[in-house]
């Protein structure tokens, strides 16, 4: 019963969500709120969600080894950044690590910097399993080790929701991507949308 | 002048009834000089009246070299190892970002921009083909 509650009140929200904008979003709209949490970042310091209040974010769960879907996402990220015009430094990225127990911080440095010529827009995050745990669950984001056979060079995989989800300057989640709806354009006129809606 | 008929025919037969593969566009994701793995895509276009199938491709550039696909199973993305690539006679198969790769593992050295790397796909019937792909940034 309770399940169902939960369901009525997630319609009711995207209802609500679906009328008070006056845009055709290409994400899909979502209203969460997105409690504080801690990991280490790409130098090793710890930093909070509640360091960047202010900014519009967008957080990607993915891994350094990651051969396909990481590298993709993370170029139409770039290429997102790209597109946002004057809107870029509104926004910044959290790339966080979903193999904590190889993505070092010195790992994720040079994987972000791939992405991030200007050094600025993108942090990387890595904790230990149990931190990432915890807040993947708050973005209902999954992920599996798959161990590979006969390949001890590179050991396992992961396989991964690669959702790259949008949060506004207050902590609270606006749209999700799918990795289907991954055109730069698209993705940040919708950005810029909330920006514009939300305010600066 | 039945003898040409004949040669005609021989060639006929043989050049008609073979797969002809053709590879398209192949190219290399430039990944961060420090990761291990990276992935060549290409598009392979069979013009022969005959199938044929993408068994292996080898390179000296990582350890290790298989033929995958992502599939997106209520959206958690997997990677699915695939033993053989069948081109059915007259079509093409697109090996793209988030569908069939050839998925490159544990590179021995970082791949750059625009740097032409060396693969041999190995097809049943067509054999060895050769080829350069270039390493970019899309
Ligand atoms: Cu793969």
């Amino acid at each position: 019963m309770e399940h169902f509650y939960k369901l009525w009140s997630f319609l009711l929200v995207v209802l609500i969500t679906a009328v008070s904008y006056a845009h055709q979003f290409y994400g899909y709209p979502y209203i969460q709120k997105i409690n504080d949490f801690t990991l280490t970042d790409q130098n090793g310091k710890r930093v909070s969600l509640s360091d960047f209040r202010g900014k519009y974010l967008l957080v990607f769960f993915g891994y350094t080894y990651c051969p396909d879907v990481c590298p993709t996402s993370m170029l139409r990220i770039k290429e997102t950044l790209e597109k946002l015009g004057k809107y870029k430094d509104k926004v910044h990225v959290l790339f966080i690590s979903v193999d904590p127990e190889r993505d070092t911080p010195e790992l994720l440095k040079k994987f972000i910097s791939f992405y991030d010529p200007d050094g600025r827009h993108i942090t990387g995050l890595t904790g230990s399993p149990e931190e990432i745990k915890k807040v993947a669950k708050m973005f209902r984001a999954y992920y599996e080790k798959v161990p590979l056979k006969n390949n001890p060079e590179v050991g396992y995989l992961i396989d991964h929701t690669a959702f790259i989800y949008l949060i506004d300057k207050n902590g609270i989640m606006r749209l999700i991507f799918r990795p289907a709806n991954d055109d730069p354009e698209k993705i940040a006129q919708d950005i810029i949308y909330v920006i514009k809606y939300f305010g600066e | 002048m039945r003898k040409i008929v004949g040669l005609f025919l021989i060639f006929f037969s043989i050049s008609y009834s073979q797969p002809q593969i053709e590879i398209i566009n192949p190219w290399v994701r430039a990944v961060p000089p420090n990761a291990k793995n990276t992935a060549l895509f290409m598009i392979i276009k069979n013009s022969g009246d005959e199938s044929d199938t993408l068994t292996a491709v080898k390179t000296d550039i990582a350890k290790m070299v298989m033929i995958h696909k992502t599939v997106n199973e209520d959206g958690v993305m997997k990677m699915v190892h695939v033993h053989q690539l069948k081109i059915p006679p007259h079509s093409t198969v697109e090996l793209k970002p988030g569908g069939y790769h050839i998925m490159i593992m544990g590179l021995k050295e970082p791949v750059n921009v625009n740097s032409m790397l060396k693969f041999t796909l190995i097809f049943k019937k067509s054999g060895k083909i050769n080829i350069k792909a270039p390493v970019k940034m899309k």
